[in-house]
């Protein structure tokens, strides 16, 4: 199980670089610095690019008087692993099935990275010799956990900013999270059993209107119904608990749980038509063992399988949510900070939210190996 | 008797000819029209279609007009539902009916083209990779894992606020970051269809692999790719209805729903009626296409009919 979780871990690396790659580029391309508005002093801007190292390259780069030599080496590197995963490939050298990829990947990397070095803006930082750049030192401190700085809020780091509202968000996503767990499998378990029933009809309409209505129309909806019209709750506020949180984390939950409710229903019925099912009745055993040990632990399987993708509903979600019910969490200092144009917190945020749902898959995985006895965890030295 | 073998042949063909097969298609169109709420869904959805069309061309200009009192000449700024403007006007007196009617061309076309765009590159995507196999495959899936683990929320905001906020670039976020699950689906519909014995016989009379796949694998795996597809779009309309709710999505003055209900959010003590009518909009559009969705898939797929 151990060597298990920690494969898992290694694997989610990929992942993550290729987001954080992908979010720095992309973060990268608008033109002009972030202070080019706020100040029109040269001065000024250039001190504030340096305090942020806006004025390195953002590739790993040489520069100084032998640069030229560096760069040439690396292009030539490059092609010669290209050239190399060429030749394994029509030699057939053993063991050319693992070689090939690897000098191939290699190769392909070594080549962008060294047209990358030529054709950038070297900066003016005046650093001399191999500079790490941008991008090397941002994956350097987001594997210390370090996010950088904020760009609008000056003199925070954009881990502070998160810190200090990840607690409401927290807040909010696990009090969602119950609500899914304590109503969507209940709900579902109740609709199966009573199949063809307004019960089982009100179960599955339920979960459309749930599933089809985005989480900010369904919050605004509530929000007028139970402030305005029937005025038994406060408009958006986050300040007596748990009053103030009920109604967020209904409209959180609501997605992940109308899926939820669907699966559980359409896996339990399932689960109730099979023979062992029909066994456990003639063996006289009690309704609720039947119910609960050979029936709902069967049908949960295929149900925490799909529930993976639709958990990070619960983080992507609570964007809108937050906003719609003027939460102090980290999604609404994201829309802020995405209305601000405040790349780097936008670019910590992002990879803030995507490892997050990628700890919930995760997590999601272990649950399903843990409830179902036929896996084996760690024992796939055979595979 | 050479003839009247001729006859009873013809006779045997008289009588078998009404059990004519029915055509896969043809099956899966009986059973959806005997599907009464996805007939409903469909006619709500082509009344929507209609609007979309025809709207803008009768009142090009309606949702971006000042709207003023024929007999004062004041401009009607917040005014609740009446005859003359039975959704009422906005914060910049504009009718909210037309912003309403208007926003279903902006909807739909992101709901439409957002799949297309899906379907461009994500169905290439699962065929190469799933035909191929080997080195392809692993690359173009580690591209696809990459993806499938950015969330489309984030991908999105993000390339909105690398490229700035146009409809085009909502088109284009929205559809680029949510292939990942169809090159998926058609990777795995590959793969099982790769070894039949159809594909065998193409590939021994030397047809070349495109033609394999865009000719022979790909028409027999079109019943989940269309299923898929359609559940693409309601999904992709949320997306942009989200967008347009945090600021970032269909620039203004065009009318997004996202966008009305975020500026009618601002005014929900005074003006409620501001926020009530695009969310009706967005719901019943939501609705349509994913009721219209579950009876596609029970007709394409007998099967996963509970």
């Amino acid at each position: 199980m151990t060597s298990y979780v920690i494969r898992r871990l290694f694997a989610m690396i990929p992942a993550l670089l290729g987001i954080a790659l992908i979010t720095f580029v992309l973060m990268h391309i608008p033109q002009g610095g972030p202070f080019t508005n706020e100040h029109s002093d040269k001065a000024i801007q250039a001190a504030l690019n340096h305090a942020y190292h806006l004025d390195e390259p953002q590739w790993p780069t040489f520069i100084g008087p032998n640069s030229g030599v560096w760069q040439i080496l690396a292009l030539v590197i490059g092609v010669a692993a290209l050239a190399g995963a060429f030749f394994v490939s029509v030699q057939k050298v053993k063991g050319y099935g693992t070689l090939r990829p690897v000098l191939g990947v290699v190769g392909g990397l070594v080549v962008i990275w060294s047209i990358l070095m030529v054709t950038q803006n070297p900066g003016t930082s005046g650093q001399v010799g191999f500079v790490p750049g941008q991008f090397l030192n941002f994956v350097w401190n987001l594997s210390h956990g370090d996010l950088g700085n904020s760009f609008s809020y000056p003199a925070q780091t954009v881990n502070e900013i998160i810190a200090r509202s990840a607690k409401n968000s927290f807040v909010l996503g696990g009090t969602a999270f119950l609500i899914l767990i304590a109503i969507g499998i209940p709900l579902g378990v109740i609709a199966a059993l009573r199949q063809n029933t307004w019960v089982d009809y009100l179960a599955t309409g339920l979960s459309l209107v749930g599933y089809s209505v985005p989480n900010f129309v369904m919050g605004v909806v509530l929000i007028l119904a139970t402030g305005l019209w029937l005025k038994i709750l406060p408009i958006a506020q986050w300040e007596v608990f748990p009053r103030d949180l009920i109604l967020p984390a209904v409209v959180l939950a609501i997605r992940p749980l109308a899926v939820l409710t669907r699966l559980t229903r359409a896996s339990m019925i399932e689960v109730l038509n099979q023979d062992y099912i029909r066994t456990a009745w003639a063996k006289g055993l009690q309704t609720r063992v039947v119910l609960t040990r050979h029936g709902l632990r069967n049908a949960l399987l295929p149900v925490v399988t799909v529930m993976g993708d639709h958990l990070g509903d619960l983080v992507t979600g609570s964007i809108a949510v937050e906003v719609v019910f003027a939460v102090p969490g980290i999604g609404e200092k994201f829309v802020t900070s995405v209305q601000a144009r405040d790349y780097t917190m936008i670019l910590g945020t992002t990879i803030f939210y995507a490892t997050l749902v990628l700890f919930i898959n995760l997590i999601v995985d272990l649950l399903y190996a843990a409830i179902d006895p036929r896996i084996k965890l760690g024992a796939s030295a055979r595979s | 008797m050479a003839v009247t073998d001729y006859k009873q042949g013809q006779a045997a063909t008289r009588v078998a000819a009404p059990i004519h097969a029915r055509s896969l298609w043809y099956d899966a169109w009986l059973r959806l029209r005997r599907n009464k709420v996805a007939v409903a869904s469909a006619i709500v959805l082509l009344l929507l279609v209609l609007i979309a069309i025809v709207f803008p061309i009768i009142a090009p200009d309606s949702y971006e007009q000042t709207v003023t009192d024929p007999i004062t000449h004041r401009v009607i700024q917040n005014q609740p539902p009446t005859w003359a403007h039975p959704f009422g006007t906005d914060l910049f007196s504009r009718d909210v009916l037309s912003r309403v009617l208007y926003g279903t061309r902006i909807t739909l076309s992101v709901g439409l083209i957002c799949e297309l765009i899906i379907l461009l590159i994500g169905v290439p995507m699962g065929l190469i990779a799933g035909y191929f196999g080997r080195g392809i495959d692993l690359a173009l899936m580690r591209l696809t894992d990459i993806m499938y683990a950015f969330p489309i929320q984030l991908f999105a905001i993000v390339m909105l606020a690398a490229f700035g906020s146009s409809l085009v670039n909502v088109y284009l976020a929205i559809g680029i970051s949510s292939w990942p699950p169809m090159a998926r689906l058609v990777r795995s519909q590959v793969l099982s269809l790769r070894e039949k014995e159809f594909v065998e016989a193409a590939r021994s009379i030397g047809v070349s692999p495109w033609r394999i796949m865009f000719v022979h694998i790909l028409p027999n795996s079109l019943g989940p790719i269309i299923v898929a597809a359609t559940f693409g779009i309601p999904f992709a309309i949320l997306i942009e209805a989200f967008l347009s709710f945090i600021g970032i999505g269909v620039p203004i003055p065009l009318p997004s729903w996202g966008s009305m209900i975020n500026d009618g959010r601002q005014q929900i003590r005074s003006e409620p009626y501001l926020v009530v009518f695009p969310s009706i909009a967005l719901a019943i559009t939501l609705f349509a296409f994913n009721f219209f969705g579950d009876g596609l898939r029970d007709a394409l797929d007998p099967r996963s009919r509970k």
